[in-house]
């Protein structure tokens, strides 16, 4: 099996082949961080293909530094997610879409209880600092580690650690305010 | 304390990862167990919901299309010299800039350098690098002359606002980010792309994909120097701002700055 770093130069060299494992293994996390930053679908799906075309025009100039590609892909994405939040003055999440994609196999009931329960977590998520709010949507959505998150936002792995615990305090208490 | 019961959540979520089951997280840091719980309890929780999220599959096929045409088109490119059709375009602007010089005269064009907007001359400065891209023969070239645009606008920002005006700010700022972002993507795929005419910018002018490693170096450089040079002119004007100009001035400090930054953040690959 080929390590990411043999994948991205391939990409690079032109093998379609390597592109496509790069999207498939890209697409939909890089697409969960901007929805829950932006909370709409159709402006989530703008800018996730607007971070994958400047990715691509960019993807030549890409050096390999150790790091998660998907590291790289998410500062685009922030940056991406930082202009048109400020450009629209929007605060982060509106009300979530009525034809929101569910990733649940089963029947509607089920389907209701989980959109409820993301728009629930997206009031709370909205609901925490600036910084705190990235850091659980880095770690938790998008999956990345305290390494990848510490490297997509520019800050320390400490740093990370602390918001990422004041992060989930923050979280367990308002859902404790909830009950 | 914190620190070490941040580090023990870190060490706990990252075994949850690995299918670990909270009880024997519990179970293996007693002392912390009861303040854990519920913060494990939180994330899975959380975690559950944002798995939830996924992008329709017919989006995420069709961004996939478009970025394997965009892709191949790329590679096509990479391995192509002039075509006839690239020749014949350049050769017959060369021609409409010539003839437009002979028209309008070289001590105009020359007059227009200085000219700020809302002057009359300001319309001939425009056309004049209009007609230095359509004529230059080379992608590097252009996005050379795009930094160099970049950093006039950034430059008549500050005497407009030494002149008290502002009411051009908002639009000469946004014309710096377009300005950088044809550094990448080109004028025309850019133009078409804020005309609405296509959704994304076209592959055409996809030149930063096949650059060499070289010239994306040198490019890196000139656009560090155009942003000290940008930003210190339209720092300068803050000085000798209105107290009317200083918000309109004060964001364009804030967008030009990130606009230089995204630019150099997708060439710098960091």
């Amino acid at each position: 099996m080929s390590s990411e770093k043999d994948v991205v130069a391939r990409a690079i060299k032109g093998d379609g082949e390597a592109f496509t494992q790069l999207y498939e293994a890209n697409f939909d996390r890089i697409y969960r961080y901007i929805y829950l930053r932006v909370g709409n679908i159709s402006e989530a799906e703008d800018l996730t293909q607007e971070v994958f075309v400047k990715a691509m025009g960019a993807l030549s100039s890409y050096r390999w530094r150790n790091l998660p590609f998907i590291s790289w892909l998410f500062r685009i994405a922030r940056n991406q997610v930082i202009d048109y939040l400020r450009k629209r003055d929007k605060v982060v999440t509106q009300e979530l879409d009525d034809n929101i994609t569910l990733h649940a196999e089963s029947g509607p009931a089920d389907i209701t209880e989980r959109k409820l329960e993301i728009e629930k977590l997206a009031g709370l998520i909205d609901k925490l600092s600036p910084a705190q709010k990235e850091v659980i949507i880095l770690r938790f959505s998008s999956e990345l580690s305290i390494i990848e998150t510490a490297t997509a936002l520019g800050k320390k792995q400490g740093t990370i650690k602390a918001l990422q615990y004041t992060g989930i305090m923050a979280l367990r208490n308002m859902v404790f305010e909830d009950k | 304390m914190t620190q070490q019961m941040q580090d023990v959540l870190v060490r706990c979520i990252e075994r949850l990862s690995a299918g670990d089951r909270v009880e024997n997280c519990l179970r293996d840091y007693p002392e912390q167990a009861s303040e854990l719980k519920p913060l494990l309890q939180t994330t899975i929780a959380v975690r559950r919901s944002c798995s939830a999220v996924k992008p329709r599959a017919e989006y995420k096929a069709k961004v996939y299309d478009y970025l394997e045409q965009l892709y191949c088109d790329r590679q096509a490119r990479k391995g192509r010299g002039w075509s006839f059709f690239a020749w014949h375009r350049h050769w017959a602007v060369a021609m409409i800039a010539v003839v437009m010089v002979l028209f309008s005269g070289m001590g105009i064009v020359v007059a227009s350098s200085g000219a700020l907007p809302g002057e009359s001359l300001y319309t001939i400065k425009l056309v004049t690098e209009k007609v230095k891209l359509a004529t230059s023969v080379s992608d590097m070239h252009k996005a050379k002359l795009h930094i160099q645009f970049a950093e006039r606008r950034a430059d008549e920002i500050a005497r407009l606002v030494r002149e008290g005006k502002t009411e051009s700010i908002p639009a000469l700022t946004d014309e710096i980010g377009n300005q950088l972002n044809c550094v990448i993507f080109g004028s025309r795929a850019m133009k078409n792309f804020q005309a609405g005419d296509s959704q994304l910018p076209s592959t055409e002018n996809f030149w930063m994909g096949s650059a060499e490693e070289s010239e994306v170096t040198e490019i890196i450089e000139l656009l560090h120097q155009s942003r000290e040079r940008s930003l210190h002119e339209l720092n300068d004007a803050l000085s000798q701002s209105s107290l009317t100009a200083l918000p309109s001035l004060e964001q364009a400090i804030r967008d030009t700055s990130q606009a230089y930054d995204d630019t150099l953040l997708i060439l710098e690959g960091d």
